[in-house]
C-alpha cells in the first residue's frame, strides 16, 4: 500500500511553452519557502497512501499541474481547489485526473488558480477501499514573469508592422477612393485627401501605440512589484536576562506590521510553534540551529541563542497565517564568540555545530553512538524527483529507532550554499500542517480575523489534520526517513536531518552537489 | 441582399454574440481555454469575414469582373472593397492578438479582465470587422440597390458596434448601480453620440438612430433572456456565489430614448452650423439618457426587477457580494459629501461637453457614410 517510494515526475513534462520561453532574471529570491515553490505532500487520503505534487505555475491566475500517485486498486482520482476565504465550501466540482498511460497509479490534472493567496487542493480518491480525501495547501503567488521569446517577438513584430502599415493604407484608400462612384479614378484632389488622411492616421496610430506601450510598461512594473518575496526582517543578539545570548527577530515587513492591510491575517502555530527559526552559516558550513522564538510584542520574537560559533549567519524564520499562507522572513546577523551558557527557551530548540557527514560513506554521527546514513538521492539532478532518504542506524549498522520530534519522525532542512534555496521538509512533504488545518476549518461566514485561529486553538474536530496527527504519534518510530522532494536548481546544497533520540534532538549534516537537469524554473 | 453582405453580417453578429457569451462564461464557469465555445464564435466571425473578404480582394484584383474592380479601392496594389479591407485587417489583428494574448497569460497570468493590451488589439480587430460590415452595407445602400432591407442591414451592422462598445464598457455603463453617478453619463457620452449621430445620418431609414438603438437593445435583450436558459456552474475557486445558470449581461442601456432625441435634432437642424448642431446633439443625447436611465437605475435596484425579464442583481460566482449590490455607486457622495448634487450636475455638464465633441466627429463621419460607395 505504501506508494511513497514511487516517483511522481519521470513521465511528465513541463508545458512545452515553459521550455520555449526564456526566464527573465529575477533579483529577489522566491519564497514561502525560499526558491522552491512546488508543493509536495505524502500521506494518507483516507485508506490510501498518496503522494501529491502541485507544480507552481509562477503566475496568478495560472494553471498548475497536479500529479497524484496512488496505490493500486484506485478507480478514480479527482482534485478541486478552494480559496482560503471561502473554505472548502467554495470549491467547484472536482476535476477528474487522468491516468498516465503506462504508469499505473500515476494521475495528473490541471487546476486553475484564479486569485493570489492560499488555496486548499482537495484530492479525492475512489477505489476498492471506498473514498479517501486529503487537503493539500498551496500558495498561489505570482513569482516570475517571462521575457518574450525572440522568435515569437519577431513574428508578432512583423504582424504588428503589417497591421500598422495596413491600417494606414486602408485609411488612405478609404479617404481617397471610398466615396468615388464606381469606375472613377481618383484625381489629384482625392490623392491629396488620401495622403492627408494617411498622415493623420499615422499620427493617431502612433499616439495610440504610445499609450498602449506606456500602459504595458505600467502593467509590467505593477506585476513585478507584486511578485512574491520573503518578509523583510531584522535579527540581532542581546544579552539574556540571566546570562547567555538572546536572539531577537523583528519582522519589519509592512505586510506583517501594517494591520490595516486587507490581506493581513494573524499568526497560527504550526506544529505547536508560532515561529520556526533556522540559523545557517552564511559560508555554507554544516552548523545549524532550529529555534522557536516566542513573541515579545506584535512584531518581535525572541529565543535563547545556543552557543553557535562566531561568524555571519543567515536567518530563515517560518510563519503561517490564519489564511493558510506560509511566510518566510529572511535576515542575516553576525555572531561573536560563543557563550557557553544556554538554557533553551523551548524544549524543542536544537542546534548543531558538529562536522559534516563523511562524503564518501555518506554517514554522519549523531553524537550518541548512532549515525545517519544518506540513502538517497545518489546523484541528484535539478528538477528530477528524488526523495531525500535517510536511515538512522546504530554503530554496528543495525537499524535504530527515533522518538517523535514535533510530532514526526524527523525534520529535514535543505539550503543551497548561496542561500537562494531554503526549505524545511517533513516526511509529509513541504506543506504546512497548520495551513492545511486552517484551510479545512474555514467557512464562508468566517469574516472576522481570528475566528479560524480561535477555532483551531479550541481544537475544532476538523483541525487535527489526518495527515499530520501530532498527538497520536507513538513513542518510538522506525529510523527510516523519507522526505518527498526534488531539488529546484543545480548547485551545492547542505542538507540537515534532525531526529530525537533519548529525549535530545540530534542533527546530522550532509553536503550534496546537484547537477543541472531539465530546464526548471527558479 | 448579396451573399457577401450576408456573410459579413453573420460574421459580425457571431463575433459580438461571442463576446457577450464569453463574458457570461467568465462570470458563470470562469475557466477559460482558447477553445471555449464563445471564443470559437468570436474567432469564427473573424475567419469568415476575413476569408470572404480575401476572396473578394482576389476577385477584384485578378478576376474578370469589371464591376468588382471598379467598386474597389487600392491597398498596397491590391483591389478590394473598403469593408473587405477592414474585415481583413480585423481578422489579422485578431490572429495577432491570439499569439500576443497567449504570451501575456504566460507572463502575467490569465487575466480575467476585459481590458489588457492584447485584448484591446482583439477588440480593435472585432470592431474593424464590424465597421467593415457597416461600410459594406452602406456602400450597397448608397449604390442605390436594395431598399429598406439594406437600410436595416446598415442599422443592424451599426447596432452590433454599439453592443460591442457597450459590452467593453460594461463596468461603467452596464450595472444599474452606476446609473446615478455622472461617470455613467460621461462614459456613455464618449462612444454613443458618435455612433448614433453618424449612423443617424448614414443609414437611409425614416428613424435611423432610433432603429439602430432598438436593434441594439433587442440583440442584448435576446442574450439577457437566452443565456440563463442554459445550465452552467463554476469550475474555479473561489466560489463566493453559487450560480447554476449562465449569468446574463446587464440589461441594455435604454438607448432608444437618446437615439430618438438625436434623430429629432438631426431632422430639425439640417442648416445649423456644425458646432451648434453638435452642441444640441450632445445636450439632447445626455439629457434624454438621464431622463430614462436615472429612474430605470432605481427600478433595477428594486426587488421588482429581480426576475428573468429585468435580470437584475445577477453577479458572477467569484465576487464577494454584499450590501453594495443594492446601492448606487457614486463617487460624488464619497468625494463631495453634501455638495454631491452639485458635483453630479457638474459631471453632467462634462458629459454634455464630451457628447458634443463626439457628436461633432459623428457628424463628419456620418457625412462620409452617406457618400461611401466602395
Amino acid at each position: 500500500m505504501d506508494a511513497r517510494g514511487a516517483p511522481l515526475t519521470p513521465p511528465l513534462r513541463r508545458a512545452a511553452a515553459g521550455a520555449a520561453v526564456a526566464l527573465a532574471a529575477l533579483a529577489a529570491p522566491l519564497a514561502a519557502h525560499v526558491g522552491a515553490p512546488d508543493q509536495w505532500f505524502a500521506g494518507p487520503a483516507g485508506p490510501y497512501a498518496v503522494r501529491v505534487l502541485i507544480r507552481d505555475p509562477g503566475v496568478v491566475p495560472g494553471w498548475a499541474e497536479v500529479v497524484i500517485r496512488t496505490p493500486p486498486g484506485v478507480a478514480q482520482v479527482g482534485a478541486a481547489p478552494f480559496f482560503w476565504a471561502t473554505g472548502p465550501g467554495g470549491a467547484p466540482a472536482p476535476d477528474a485526473a487522468t491516468a498516465v498511460p503506462g504508469e499505473p497509479g500515476l494521475w495528473t490534472v490541471r487546476l486553475l488558480f484564479l486569485k493570489t493567496g492560499a488555496y486548499g487542493v482537495r484530492v479525492t480518491i475512489d477505489g476498492a477501499a471506498g473514498r479517501g480525501e486529503v487537503t493539500v495547501p498551496f500558495a498561489a503567488l505570482p513569482r516570475r514573469t517571462l521575457a518574450m521569446d525572440p522568435a515569437l517577438g519577431a513574428v508578432l513584430g512583423v504582424l504588428g508592422l503589417v497591421l500598422v502599415g495596413g491600417a494606414i493604407a486602408v485609411i488612405g484608400a478609404g479617404s481617397r477612393e471610398g466615396t468615388l462612384p464606381p469606375g472613377e479614378r481618383p484625381d489629384d484632389a482625392a490623392r491629396v485627401r488620401g495622403r492627408r488622411a494617411m498622415r493623420r492616421g499615422a499620427v493617431a496610430l502612433a499616439t495610440g501605440l504610445g499609450i498602449v506601450a506606456l500602459w504595458w510598461r505600467v502593467e509590467d512594473v505593477v506585476y513585478r512589484r507584486n511578485l512574491y518575496r520573503p518578509w523583510e526582517a531584522a535579527a540581532r543578539v542581546e544579552p539574556g536576562p540571566a546570562g547567555g545570548r538572546v536572539l531577537v527577530l523583528e519582522v519589519t515587513d509592512p505586510r506583517w506590521t501594517d494591520r490595516a492591510r486587507r490581506d493581513w491575517a494573524p499568526l497560527i502555530p504550526d506544529h505547536g510553534k508560532l515561529v520556526h527559526a533556522f540559523l545557517l552559516p552564511a559560508d555554507g558550513g554544516p552548523s545549524l540551529a532550529h529555534l522557536h522564538p516566542v513573541p515579545v510584542d506584535s512584531s518581535r520574537f525572541r529565543a535563547a541563542l545556543p552557543p553557535l560559533p562566531a561568524g555571519r549567519w543567515r536567518l530563515f524564520a517560518e510563519f503561517v497565517t490564519e489564511d493558510g499562507l506560509p511566510h518566510t522572513a529572511v535576515a542575516s546577523l553576525a555572531l561573536g564568540a560563543p557563550d557557553t551558557a544556554w538554557a533553551p527557551g523551548d524544549a524543542d530548540d536544537a542546534w548543531h555545530a558538529g562536522p559534516a557527514g563523511d562524503g564518501a560513506t555518506r554517514r554522519a554521527d549523531l553524537g550518541d553512538g548512532a549515525r545517519v546514513r544518506l540513502v538517497g538521492p545518489a546523484a541528484p539532478v535539478a528538477g528530477a524527483e528524488a526523495d531525500l532518504a535517510f536511515e538512522v542506524e546504530n554503530s554496528d549498522g543495525a537499524p535504530a529507532e527515533v522518538e517523535p520530534y514535533l510530532g514526526m519522525a524527523g525534520h529535514a532542512v535543505v539550503a543551497r550554499e548561496d542561500g537562494a534555496v531554503f526549505v524545511h521538509l517533513h516526511p509529509a512533504g513541504t506543506a504546512s500542517a497548520a495551513a492545511a488545518a486552517a484551510l479545512t476549518v474555514r467557512r464562508l461566514a468566517d469574516t472576522a480575523r481570528g475566528a479560524v485561529a480561535g477555532r483551531l486553538a479550541a481544537g475544532d474536530a476538523h483541525a487535527v489534520h489526518a495527515a499530520h496527527a501530532t498527538r497520536a504519534a507513538p513513542a518510538r518510530l522506525p529510523g527510516s526517513l523519507r522526505f518527498p522532494w526534488a531539488f529546484p536548481s543545480p548547485g551545492r546544497y547542505r542538507v540537515w536531518v534532525q531526529v530525537k533520540r533519548g529525549g535530545a534532538i540530534r542533527t546530522a549534516a550532509f553536503e550534496l552537489q546537484v547537477a543541472p537537469g531539465a530546464p526548471a524554473r527558479g | 441582399m448579396s451573399t457577401v453582405l450576408l456573410a459579413i453580417l453573420v460574421a459580425s453578429t457571431c463575433s459580438v454574440v461571442g463576446v457577450i457569451w464569453d463574458i457570461s462564461w467568465h462570470r458563470t464557469i470562469g475557466r477559460d481555454t482558447f477553445w471555449s465555445p464563445p471564443h470559437l464564435a468570436i474567432y469564427a466571425g473573424g475567419i469568415v469575414a476575413g476569408l470572404v473578404s480575401g476572396v473578394q480582394v482576389l476577385r477584384a484584383t485578378f478576376g474578370a469582373s469589371v464591376a468588382a474592380r471598379d467598386g474597389a479601392v487600392t491597398v498596397l496594389g491590391f483591389r478590394g472593397p473598403l469593408g473587405g479591407w477592414l474585415a481583413i485587417w480585423g481578422g489579422l489583428a485578431m490572429a495577432t492578438s491570439a499569439g500576443f494574448d497567449n504570451w501575456w497569460h504566460d507572463a502575467y497570468g490569465l487575466d480575467a479582465r476585459i481590458l489588457s493590451p492584447p485584448h484591446v488589439l482583439l477588440a480593435l480587430g472585432i470592431i474593424a470587422i464590424q465597421v467593415g460590415a457597416i461600410v459594406t452595407a452602406l456602400a450597397r445602400q448608397n449604390a442605390g440597390a436594395g431598399g429598406a432591407s439594406l437600410g436595416l442591414a446598415c442599422a443592424w451592422s451599426a447596432a452590433i458596434v454599439i453592443a460591442m462598445t457597450g459590452t467593453l464598457l460594461m463596468n461603467l455603463v452596464g450595472y444599474a448601480n452606476t446609473m446615478h453617478t455622472s461617470l455613467y453619463y460621461i462614459a456613455a457620452a464618449l462612444p454613443f453620440p458618435l455612433f448614433l449621430v453618424a449612423f443617424g445620418q448614414g443609414t437611409r431609414l425614416p428613424w435611423p438612430a432610433t432603429t439602430t438603438a432598438a436593434l441594439y437593445m433587442a440583440m442584448v435583450l435576446a442574450m439577457v433572456w437566452i443565456l440563463p436558459r442554459f445550465a452552467g456552474e463554476p469550475a474555479l475557486a473561489p466560489i463566493y456565489t453559487r450560480v447554476d445558470r449562465f449569468v446574463p449581461p446587464p440589461w441594455p442601456m435604454l438607448l432608444v430614448a437618446p437615439a430618438l432625441a438625436v434623430d429629432l435634432v438631426l431632422r430639425a437642424t439640417p442648416t445649423w452650423p456644425t458646432g451648434r448642431r453638435a452642441l444640441a446633439l450632445g445636450a439632447a443625447f445626455v439629457l434624454a439618457l438621464l431622463v430614462v436611465q436615472w429612474p430605470f437605475g432605481a427600478w433595477q435596484l428594486s426587488p421588482g426587477a429581480r426576475n428573468w425579464f429585468f435580470a437584475a442583481d445577477q453577479w458572477e460566482f467569484s465576487g464577494r457580494v454584499s450590501a453594495w449590490r443594492y446601492r448606487f455607486w457614486r463617487w460624488e457622495d464619497a468625494v463631495a459629501g453634501a455638495w454631491a448634487p452639485l458635483a453630479f450636475a457638474g459631471g453632467v455638464l462634462v458629459a454634455i461637453g464630451v457628447a458634443s465633441a463626439t457628436a461633432r466627429v459623428g457628424l463628419r463621419w456620418g457625412a462620409w457614410m452617406r457618400e461611401v460607395r466602395r
